[in-house]
């Protein structure tokens, strides 16, 4: 029986998020996740953009909150040694139905108090992005979207959570919550019940599942699926800015973004579908999606993909931003209508959720020695020569190229399976080091990754995973 | 940081590393240096652990591991140097940047043969839509598991890719007790050897299913099914004529492509087609100090052209160490009808010796007159009783014709009957 | 009978076409050269493959030593040849050519290391 003062359900930029905000305090918190690693679903495959609130709803809390998370990310990345490049976005505009659109985006950003996104005549424009279209007839520039490791903001939030005392529970699925009184009593888990006086639905796609075992479920969540290419380092054209499609309502559209890793990242679609297991790729989506990319970015080269891969965004009915703290169940918190904008909202969305509930009772006590800082595993490719021989000196496993398409290290892996809310399969090697994430995309260094997790972690190589509750790589 | 100079620095100790090494000492080089980051030498051929390699330099069906210890006897015997658990990271003007695990190690060299073999193509290459689960395996990783670590698999498979290592393994786990449901090949020919077929599907009554693909791939975690499809003339699924199989293991033996990185690195040209670098018949790349040979040049279909043309490779590395490389007017030797690549790229007009012009075809065919000309003037032909993409076809110049060349020259062929 | 041979001494893979009805009676047609013959002969009365396979041995960087028959064996001997090499288990230095098991499964053929660990 685990006890926690706080638990969060959901371990992905929202439920990272909030365990590093309360680290802050004297409360033992608790993060629970049915995956085998931090990151989610949504949060861990999305296009990684973090940008401004130009093209949000008007006045609505997720326009205010994501707002106000905005301006904190950059911090947020310097203390967490989170990469980020602050690259910009343009949108073309291809058509005259465009054109038509662009004072309205323009005054709509303005309202949201985004004042700096501006249209820009095509010969500017295509001066700053050449690759473009040149039949565009002007573009939308927005100079503070910038792009983000998705994934390694997560894996630092928890990382720092846990060094602060945050326990982590993955593989780990909620399959029931107990009330007794109209109060939160315990949470049934696959790996135990915990105790907790409160209880956070920070489950995403899944957070319907979540609410109704407190019946406080009055919407539902389909999962918004959205296909990418990954294309690799070496392919000849690639952007310098995040080109993205002139917004809908809906969706950015398709966008092409150089990645913090030099990769490019191409996609999404916006696909509402029925089974939140669906992450399979289609041939009309990945069509659609390199279709419309081509139309503002033509010479991009899809020969040179190294994955193509589908997120999945929460999408609630009814929509928006909710958080809900039940009178019902006391002590229950639901978090839903978070959408793709989690990732860029999740430090304003914690600190909300944290006030929502002081308000109703909750009462902190602020740490002494909190940490506020964390370093990333250092990166041997990064390096200059004489920091390369220093490394090897300090430890020789930097000497031993793993992953050749990346050149990452057995030190970098082992490391990354070492720390706090460590990598236990492939998959999570890959997102925290890259081994794998290159041309062969795993072909190479697969079985060696294989060997070194069994190493670490003491088990057998039949028991290394992919990722997930069973996704055994050898026969099992 | 340690420094060390050599006359030919070779990067790669597989069969072509191993061949350029030792012919490179042989032909007189002081001191020559393999660098290799696996801890043993031999390259893939390590876990090729089937018969069929060696039978035109040696005469008898070696095993990839015998072969290798023929050519690693022979290195070590001319007084050549291997520097194994050593990975070259990067290459700069006449020296290489390596990792290994005493430190960073700069190699200087009079010249250098990159020998890094090459890569398989991947899923992603193909875009094959579906899930992502575990149990999907390049034929080259499932053979490295299964040969080298022992490891099982899978018992449900299905094979992506009529390529000589997929067929290989279709016989392999086949031997292992895995029950292999099919080969799947796109095109409407196979892609690798004829023999492989015969011995590895046939003999087990694997199915072959020509003009065949992928379109679908399931599995939440591990891999539960694929959807095979038969393709129109033009490659488009037939998609009403689709079958689910139920599998628990994908294997793709998709192709191969040269593993260029380190060339990249030091700003070799290459060349778009073989993915390799652009080289002229002494396998000098655009950078004369560095050569290039087997599969990092071109992906050979046997390891005895490999060793043959990286002993070509090592011999001129270590001539041009010496100052000793002839060099003339170059010309381009281009790909022409029906031919896809010709490699060489470019001719030295030279005149010292034959150059012998490897190149693939691009369909199948039988009683195939293959020719090279130069000014639509014939220089040398042959017919070979039947060609196939799979199997890499050859031209001689003869010295004199080399001598006279003042122009580009074109390979092209001319099938009897075209089998595809 | 009458066969189609595809011919795997070489990878020029020549169709070589056999019309027999016992031993003594063979008729070949479409081969090049005598081990073409000779091959072609073997698969229409008697086929042989060389058996390759891997036995567990612990050596650094790998846990499996490759073996071969030394001579082509009786085809149907492959299986039953795959199914007890599974039981074989080494330690000690190995040199290739260095036999594994004399006559294996009396096939005629010893079973041999094609690796020096």
């Amino acid at each position: 029986m685990h006890k926690a003062d706080i638990l969060i359900i959901g371990a992905g930029a929202v439920g990272t998020a909030l365990a590093r905000e309360f680290s802050k305090f004297k409360v033992k918190v608790i993060v629970c996740d049915k995956n085998d690693d931090v990151g989610g679903d949504a949060s861990k495959s999305c296009s990684g953009l973090t940008s401004t609130s130009a093209t949000m709803p008007v006045g609505t809390l997720e326009c205010k909150i994501r707002t106000i998370s905005h301006t904190m990310v950059d911090v947020l990345c310097r203390d967490l040694d989170i990469p980020i490049i602050h690259c910009g976005s343009i949108a073309p505009v291809l058509t005259d139905d465009q054109m038509e659109q662009v004072p309205k985006l323009i005054d709509r950003a303005w309202q949201n108090g985004v004042w700096d996104y501006e249209f820009m005549p095509r010969e500017e424009i295509l001066e700053m992005e050449p690759t473009l279209n040149p039949e565009i007839k002007g573009g939308i520039y927005s100079p503070r979207d910038s792009q983000i490791n998705q994934f390694l903001m997560v894996v630092a939030e928890a990382e720092n959570a846990a060094e602060n005392g945050v326990e982590f529970l993955l593989d780990c699925a909620v399959t029931g919550i107990d009330t007794k009184d109209g109060r939160i009593q315990r949470v049934i888990t696959t790996k135990g019940e915990i105790e907790a006086k409160w209880v956070i639905n920070a489950a995403g796609l899944y957070c319907d599942d979540i609410a109704k075992m407190v019946d406080e479920c009055d919407f539902s969540v389909h999962p918004r699926k959205g296909e990418f290419f990954v294309l690799g380092h070496d392919t000849p054209v690639k952007v310098k800015h995040i080109i993205s499609s002139v917004p809908t309502p809906k969706t950015r559209g398709v966008l092409v973004i150089p990645t913090t890793d030099d990769n490019l990242l191409v996609g999404p679609t916006a696909d509402d579908v029925e089974d939140k297991n669906d992450k399979k790729t289609t041939r009309e989506g990945l069509e659609e999606v390199r279709t419309k990319a081509l139309e503002m970015v033509p010479g991009l080269r899809f020969e040179d993909t190294i994955t193509q891969f589908v997120g999945a965004r929460p999408a609630r009915v009814p929509e928006g931003y909710n958080i809900l703290v039940s009178e019902k169940a006391k002590g229950y918190v639901g978090i839903s209508g978070i959408r793709s904008t989690g990732l860029t909202a999740s430090m304003a969305l914690a600190k909300y959720v944290i006030h929502e509930m002081k308000a109703a009772g909750l009462e902190l006590e602020r740490k002494v020695g909190w940490i506020r800082t964390r370093r990333g595993i250092v990166k041997f490719s990064d390096k200059s020569d004489a920091e390369k021989d220093a490394l090897i000196a300090s430890d020789p496993r930097y000497g031993k190229i793993v992953c050749r398409c990346e050149q990452i290290t057995e030190a970098e892996i082992v490391q990354a399976i070492h720390r706090p809310v460590g990598a236990r399969t492939l998959d999570a090697v890959k997102r925290r080091v890259r081994a794998g994430m290159g041309r062969c995309q795993s072909g190479f260094c697969g079985p060696q990754v294989i060997g070194i997790i069994a190493r670490e972690l003491g088990i057998s190589e039949y028991e290394v995973r992919k990722r997930g509750v069973a996704a055994y790589m050898l026969d099992h | 940081m340690k420094t060390i100079d050599c006359d030919v620095a070779v990067v790669g100790a597989g069969p072509a590393g191993l061949a350029a090494a030792e012919a490179a000492k042989s032909t007189g080089a002081g001191k020559v240096i393999i660098i290799e980051r696996d801890i043993r030498a031999g390259g893939i051929l390590q876990q090729g652990i089937h018969p069929g390699f060696g039978l035109q330099i040696f005469g008898e069906e070696l095993t990839g591991p015998e072969y290798a210890e023929r050519y690693m006897k022979q290195a070590d015997s001319a007084g050549v140097e291997l520097l194994l658990g050593t990975t070259a990271l990067e290459l700069r003007d006449r020296e290489l940047v390596c990792a290994g695990t005493e430190g960073l190690l700069h190699v200087r060299f009079g010249a250098l043969v990159l020998a890094m073999g090459c890569r398989e193509r991947t899923r992603a290459n193909l875009v094959i839509p579906g899930s992502r689960p575990s149990g999907i395996y390049t034929a080259g990783t499932a053979q490295k598991l299964i040969n080298i670590y022992g490891d099982k698999i899978g018992k449900e498979v299905v094979i992506l890719g009529s390529g000589d290592i997929g067929m290989i393994m279709a016989r392999r786990l086949t031997l292992e007790g895995a029950h292999v449901k099919a080969v799947v090949e796109l095109l409407p020919f196979l892609a690798g050897l004829t023999r492989n077929k015969v011995q590895c599907l046939d003999d087990f009554g694997i199915p072959l299913l020509l003009s065949h693909t992928v379109v679908d791939i399931e599995g939440v975690d591990r891999l539960t099914s694929v959807t095979v499809c038969p393709v129109d003339e033009k490659r488009r699924p037939v998609l009403d004529k689709q079958e689910k199989i139920p599998c628990d293991t994908l294997l793709l033996s998709v192709g191969l492509i040269p593993e260029n990185e380190l060339s990249r690195t030091g700003k070799i040209e290459l060349s778009p087609v073989t993915r390799g670098a652009v080289v002229n018949q002494y396998k000098q790349t655009s950078n004369p100090a560095v050569f290039a040979c087997g599969n990092v040049l071109h992906v050979n279909d046997l390891v005895d052209h490999v060793s043959r043309e990286s002993a070509e490779a090592g011999r001129n590395a270590a001539l041009y160490a010496a100052g000793k490389l002839p060099s003339a007017a170059a010309y381009a030797a281009v790909p022409g009808n029906g031919i896809r690549y010709v490699c060489p790229q470019k001719v030295v007009a030279d005149g010292n010796e034959e150059v012998t012009l490897y190149f693939r075809t691009m369909i199948p065919g039988r009683r195939t007159v293959i020719r090279c000309t130069a000014n639509g003037k014939e220089l040398v032909s042959r017919k070979c009783v039947r060609t196939s993409p799979g199997t890499m076809e050859k031209l001689v110049l003869s010295k004199e014709t080399v001598a006279s060349l003042n122009g580009p020259i074109e390979v092209s062929c001319e099938h009897g009957e075209v089998l595809a | 009978m009458k066969r189609t041979i595809i011919c795997t001494v070489c990878p020029q893979g020549c169709e070589i076409e056999a019309e027999f009805t016992n031993a003594s009676d063979i008729v070949l047609k479409g081969f090049s050269c005598p081990r073409g013959e000779r091959y072609a002969k073997d698969e229409c009365l008697a086929p042989k493959r060389v058996f390759t396979s891997s036995v567990r041995a612990e050596a650094p960087g790998r846990r499996m030593l490759p073996v071969r028959t030394k001579e082509p064996i009786a085809k149907e001997m492959l299986l039953p040849c795959a199914e007890a090499v599974r039981q074989i288990r080494l330690d000690g230095s190995v040199k290739a050519g260095d036999v594994i098991r004399k006559d294996f499964l009396g096939t005629g053929s010893d079973l041999i290391a094609s690796m020096t660990l």
